[in-house]
């Protein structure tokens, strides 16, 4: 019966080693300071299938969740805490786009990767600055590599790719 | 030898494992044999241990265990190096072998060393398949089967070609290399060998939760005895001396500071030809066995 109890504990604790090594760099409240400060609500949204397939279309970026943790101020903008794959475990972002669809910025809230947290970077976290959805985000084009960061880079333009086109197809019209 | 002496081989070879350098295919083992065409980034240093057992032949009983250590380095993020030492240990009984290897049963010793080098073309992340290359110089001072005093070099070419689907999570390996060994054994009357050995396996790899893959591989090896390769009018791959094709199941474990790999393969079908003495039901006993199972765990620093 010990033996079945210690088994019932091990296991759990074995396989949810998630967030073992995670690096916080932001709080999700400094993050809010700096991409979108002074006055928002807090206004999740889910999205319907059809909104997530229009999404995953327009985006050529597959979507996870249907739930939305946004954030809207006054003047329209929108603040989105996201996050995407990174090699091991998940990246968590913010991200801030205006009123006109335009990204005002990409924070990086937690880092749980062996390498790659150069894209931490505000030079290459700056190339999204002003991106809409008309702009197509191709990695080592539209976005720089950060060379032994790729895997990194890749998803992180890919997230941010996908949360444009979540504003122009769903958070705009709200 | 006695308990106490093999404990001792154990530890030395273990230590010997941890504080020097090994084998070359760069990044996470996703599989046990397959390899992807990833590299360490520039300046990154990690320490990968890979032990194989390797189970039963038609006849007798048969246990081998092969210990590499490996030191990896990225030289730029494209390119890494990396060396590795070797140690195996042998216990096995009225296997289907020559004579002489009586004498190397229940032995454990180091066995030789590897230096090699990996090059990143495209990377699976931002092109349509990443693409790698890689070269191999490997030393051997005992033979790999049977533990045969030898003097062995190799040069190992290889590639390795990755695709992955569903945001990286899904992922598609293959990797081939050719050795080209030259040996002679030490006790055999001084019998020399030119042999190409080609390796090869295909693996198949998902992403299941955060930090854990689940994958399933093809293993394939042959060797190629009387093969010519001292110049360039003298190229030929000889006779197909034997050949197995290998199936099964892996898992991975990895998180920031070091992962884990433990991979079992049976084997599915050997050569050359059945009813010869080496080969049993479509398998081959001289060169392969029932079963390998893979440990690799690496430590990034």
């Amino acid at each position: 019966m010990r033996r079945r109890s210690l088994i019932k504990g091990l296991v759990p604790a074995l396989l949810t080693p998630v967030g073992l090594y995670a690096e916080v760099y932001l709080s999700r409240e400094q993050a809010r300071a700096i991409l979108l400060p002074g006055s928002v609500k807090h206004s999740p949204v889910t999205l319907t299938k059809e909104q997530k397939k229009a999404i995953e279309s327009a985006s050529d970026v597959r979507v996870r969740s249907l739930e939305i943790d946004a954030w809207k101020s006054s003047d329209g903008s929108w603040l989105i805490f996201d996050n995407v794959l990174g090699k091991h475990e998940f990246i968590d972002i913010a991200f801030a786009i205006n009123s006109r669809g335009q990204a005002k910025g990409v924070e990086i809230l937690t880092y749980r990767e062996t390498y790659g947290g150069e894209v931490r970077n505000p030079k290459w976290r700056a190339q999204f600055h002003g991106k809409t959805s008309a702009d197509r985000l191709k990695l080592d084009k539209d976005i720089q590599n950060i060379s032994g960061a790729t895997l990194s880079s890749s998803h992180i333009t890919a997230g941010v790719k996908r949360l444009l086109h979540t504003w122009d197809l769903v958070l705009k019209n709200l | 030898m006695t308990k106490s002496t093999l404990r001792t081989r154990c530890a030395i070879a273990l230590a010997g494992a941890a504080l020097s350098l090994t084998n070359a295919h760069a990044d996470e083992y996703l599989w046990s044999f397959a390899r992807n065409s990833q590299v360490l980034p520039k300046g990154e240093t990690e320490l990968v241990t890979v032990n194989t057992f390797r189970f039963g032949k038609n006849t007798g009983s048969y246990f081998a265990w092969d210990s590499q250590a490996e030191l990896e380095y990225g030289l730029t993020d494209k390119f890494l190096i990396s060396g590795s030492i070797l140690a195996q240990y042998f216990n096995f009984k009225d296997v289907p072998f020559d004579p002489y290897t009586d004498r190397r049963a229940n032995d454990l010793r180091f066995s030789g060393f590897n230096l090699n080098m990996k090059y990143n073309i495209l990377s699976p992340f931002k092109d349509s398949i990443g693409l790698a290359v890689g070269f191999a110089y490997i030393r051997r001072d005992y033979y790999r089967l049977d533990g045969a005093p030898t003097d062995q070099n190799s040069f190992r070419p290889a590639i390795f070609l990755e695709k992955n689907f569903l945001d990286d999570t899904l992922s598609f390996a293959w990797s081939t290399g050719v050795e080209f060994e030259r040996r002679r054994f030490r006790d055999a009357e001084g019998i020399k060998e030119e042999e190409i050995s080609i390796e090869s396996a295909l693996g198949v790899s998902y992403r299941f939760r955060p930090n854990w893959n689940i994958g399933f591989e093809v293993y394939a090896q042959g060797d190629f005895l009387e093969a010519g390769f001292n110049n360039v009018n003298d190229l030929n791959l000889g006779r197909n001396f034997q050949h197995g094709i290998h199936i099964g199941p892996s898992i991975h474990y990895s998180n920031k500071k070091w992962w884990a790999t433990l991979g079992v393969v049976t084997q599915l079908y050997g050569g050359p030809d059945r009813g010869t003495p080496d080969s049993d039901s479509g398998k081959n006993w001289d060169e392969h066995e029932r079963m390998m199972v893979r440990l690799s765990i690496a430590f990034d620093f």
